[in-house]
């Protein structure tokens, strides 16, 4: 079966990059886990997460400033999903955190931009993982 | 596509690249300075790809310091197996070149030296059976 071309509106682009580099302020954590905690799992674990930040950039763009049209997505969309499952259940733990303390609308909206953009990706690559 | 490269080395050797590795990764705090703080994008974006570069090295030579096994098989694909050795190879001359006679150096656990020298030969003699004629 020939793999759809998944793209990315600017706006989506934009919501799922700084997810992204949110989560990539943490990178140093490798280097805690592995040289001051001993925790070698849990640096391996993070790493791969970290990679995958890594791999999704190359597609989208390392500048906040980003393209001004769409962008493609050509992460194997196995791995696709999974970061998109990953990177949406992050935010929802955000959101939910952000409802509770009833923290300002601006940062929500952000969230739900981004869970959203989330969902739009995952419509692609759960309908191939239906059909395989 | 590049295949993988398959080369073998042995425990020593592992363990010379692992300190090297670990050298690097001890830089890990600039890819933060460059993305939040300085927002060079084109830095950090340099940075990243480097340590994923580390990060897929691991996962053949184990994440651990201390690993049992008496050899690794090194799967990365030839092109990038060969940019990552180079680097590692420069950073670790650097290291050596630069502290070789100066009291940290002395100062330095010998054995962590032993194993940048070992690095730095792993890197040279590994990066050049890449190269060899035999290969290509």
């Amino acid at each position: 079966m020939a793999r759809s071309t998944i793209k990315l509106t600017r706006d989506q682009r934009e919501a799922i990059y700084q997810a992204v580099r949110t989560h990539l302020v943490g990178l140093s954590d490798v280097f805690t886990l592995l040289e001051r905690q001993g925790d070698v799992p849990a640096a391996e674990r993070l790493a791969r997460e970290f990679a995958d930040d890594f791999r999704l950039l190359e597609d989208i763009g390392w500048h906040e400033d980003g393209s001004s049209g769409q962008v493609e997505l050509t992460m194997p969309h196995v791995e696709l999903s999974a970061l998109m499952k990953r990177i949406r259940e992050e935010t929802k733990g955000g959101y939910d955190d952000a409802i509770r303390e009833r923290d300002s609308v601006a940062p929500v909206e952000g969230l739900v931009a981004t869970m959203r953009a989330c969902e739009a990706v995952l419509v692609y690559t759960d309908a191939e993982e239906v059909a395989a | 596509m590049a295949g993988e490269c398959g080369v073998t080395i042995d425990r020593e050797e592992r363990d010379g690249l692992y300190e090297l590795v670990r050298n690097h990764l001890g830089s890990i705090e600039d890819f933060w300075v460059a993305l939040e703080r300085t927002k060079n994008f084109a830095a950090a974006e340099r940075m990243g790809k480097e340590f994923a570069e580390d990060f897929r090295l691991l996962q053949d030579i184990d994440w651990s310091e201390y690993d049992a096994r008496e050899t690794y098989v090194l799967t990365m694909p030839v092109p990038e197996l060969r940019k990552l050795l180079w680097r590692l190879r420069d950073e670790a001359a650097q290291v050596l070149i630069d502290h070789g006679d100066e009291a940290e150096s002395r100062r330095r656990d010998a054995e962590t030296n032993r194993r940048f020298q070992i690095g730095h030969q792993t890197c040279e003699k590994v990066s050049g059976n890449l190269d060899s004629p035999r290969r290509k």
